[in-house]
Parts: structure tokens; C-alpha cells; sequence
């Protein structure tokens, strides 16, 4: 017998379960739930004309930030309910794909607001965001089932062409920066987090 | 074990199929798994044909997980330096 057949398998075995594991951590709700907050933000930045890239800065990143705290709790919640830790490998390997993408976003973030602090900034802003955002998605995927993979490339794809088109139809870029965000980070979110939900529904999680 | 852990739930024919078993040898593991208290049994109708799906309990992906460390842990000790 090949020595490192039992090594190999209980390799797979490992990953199967751990993909699982993430997966059954409420990746429906957490959906949902980010879904709705940027539905949220977009309203209220179109309501109150937050245009400014610090107001547009402010609202968006203070929005982020209640989402990934949300999603903490979402997925903490479900862990302590299954009586499994929740800062395990699995989790922890999700983390560490999300850091890189996210962290360049923040780095962006930063040097709009010192360097570009225009309100014709923002849609551009708003196109790294969801770059990076989808790039981040679509790393973290690599640890959970392929659907994360496939949401994340429809995000990189989606504002990629979006911009394309702008640029190729030497269109303006001055655009309200708040309907970008509210469609990629509210709309596809909701739809995603229901079509989770459904495709799951009435299924056990042990 | 292995395949109710990579796996919300998994109906009594997918097992069977997947683990070239017959249905009596398939159900006295199942059977005695949930004596045990590491799978759950849940019958139920689909189009109008009795459905039976298995899912591992919490008890049951806590032992399966510490029986993986072990065969794990076997392994490494046993690998040739």
C-alpha cells in the first residue's frame, strides 16, 4: 500500500468537513444580513446626499464595519450552538484569505480620503472597493464550498465590465457612487443570501 | 461518518449507493451510530414515497473530529523519516 495513501485521505476528509463546517457557520443569514445593511446605506446615502468622499468614506466603511461585526456574532452564535469553537482552523483559514484583499481596500480607502478627497472620486473609490471586495470572496472561497468562488468572480466580473463600458464609451465617471455600492453590496448580497437560504431550507445542520 | 460529515444531511439511498452496501448491513450501522447518539434519523415523504435522511449530531461530529486526530496523529507518528 502507498504510504501516503492514509495521509491523502484523511487529508480530504479534513477539508470536506471543514468546508462544510464554514458553510453550515449561517452563511445564509450573514448574507442576508449584509444584504440589508447595504441596501440601508445606499438609501440613506441617496436620502441625505452624502456625495462628500469623507460622508461617502464615513457611511460606507462605519457600514463595513457593522456588517463584519455582524457576521462575527451570526457565525459565533451558530458555533456555540453546535458546541464547536468558533476561532477554529476552518474559521481562522477564512480569516486569513479575507486579510489581504480587505486590507488593500482599507489602504485605498485611506489614500482617497488624504489624496483624492473629491467627490467625483467616489465611483472610482467604490470600484476598488468591490474589486478587492470580490477578489476577497473569492480567496475565501478556496476554503468553502465552490458557490463562494463563483459569487465572488460574478462581483470581480460584474464591476469590471460595468467600469469597462464607462471607460469604453468615454462616459463620465462622475456617477452617484452610492447605487454601485447599494446594487453590489445590497442587491447581489439579498439575492445570494436568499437563493442560500432556499437551496438550504429544511435541511438538518448537525 | 466520513461523508455524513461533508454534508448537511444524506438520504438512507445515497448512503447505500455511495457504500455498495444492501439496506440491512446499511441499517444496522445506522442503527447502531444512533444508539450512540452520533447521527440523527429523520423520516419523511417525498412525492408521496417515504424519504428517510441521516445527519451527524454535534455529539457525533465532536467524535468523528477527535477520531480523525487520532488517524491523524497515527500517521505522522508512523510516517518514515
Amino acid at each position: 500500500m502507498d504510504p501516503k495513501w492514509a495521509e491523502e485521505n484523511l487529508q480530504t476528509i479534513r477539508t470536506l468537513m471543514e468546508r462544510s463546517a464554514v458553510y453550515r457557520r449561517a452563511l445564509a443569514p450573514i448574507m442576508l444580513y449584509a444584504g440589508a445593511l447595504g441596501v440601508i446605506a445606499a438609501a440613506t446615502g441617496l436620502i441625505f446626499h452624502l456625495d462628500a468622499m469623507r460622508a461617502f468614506c464615513s457611511l460606507w466603511l462605519g457600514t463595513a464595519a457593522l456588517a463584519i461585526g455582524g457576521a462575527f456574532l451570526i457565525a459565533r452564535r451558530q458555533a456555540l450552538k453546535d458546541k464547536e469553537s468558533f476561532w477554529s482552523p476552518p474559521t481562522r483559514r477564512v480569516a486569513q484569505a479575507l486579510s489581504p484583499a480587505l486590507t488593500s481596500g482599507a489602504i485605498i480607502s485611506v489614500l482617497f480620503i488624504v489624496g483624492a478627497n473629491d467627490e467625483s472620486f467616489t465611483a472610482l473609490l467604490a470600484f476598488f472597493w468591490i474589486l478587492f471586495y470580490g477578489c476577497a470572496i473569492h480567496s475565501a472561497g478556496f476554503f468553502m464550498p465552490r458557490g463562494i468562488r463563483l459569487f465572488g468572480w460574478m462581483i470581480i466580473a460584474g464591476i469590471s465590465s460595468f467600469f469597462a463600458v464607462l471607460v469604453l464609451a468615454h462616459a463620465s465617471l462622475n456617477l452617484n457612487a452610492h447605487w454601485l455600492m447599494g446594487f453590489f453590496f445590497g442587491v447581489l448580497h439579498l439575492a445570494y443570501g436568499a437563493y442560500l437560504y432556499l437551496t438550504e431550507k429544511g435541511k438538518p445542520a448537525a | 461518518m466520513s461523508m455524513l460529515a461533508a454534508a448537511p444531511e444524506l438520504s438512507f439511498t445515497e448512503l447505500r449507493v455511495a457504500l455498495a452496501m444492501t439496506d440491512g448491513n446499511l441499517t444496522t450501522h445506522i442503527r447502531a451510530l444512533q444508539q450512540e447518539g452520533y447521527i440523527a434519523v429523520a423520516k419523511s415523504y417525498q412525492h408521496n414515497r417515504p424519504l428517510t435522511t441521516c445527519s451527524l449530531t454535534a455529539a457525533g461530529r465532536k467524535a468523528f473530529v477527535e477520531y480523525i486526530d487520532l488517524l491523524e496523529q497515527i500517521v505522522r507518528q508512523n510516517k518514515p523519516k
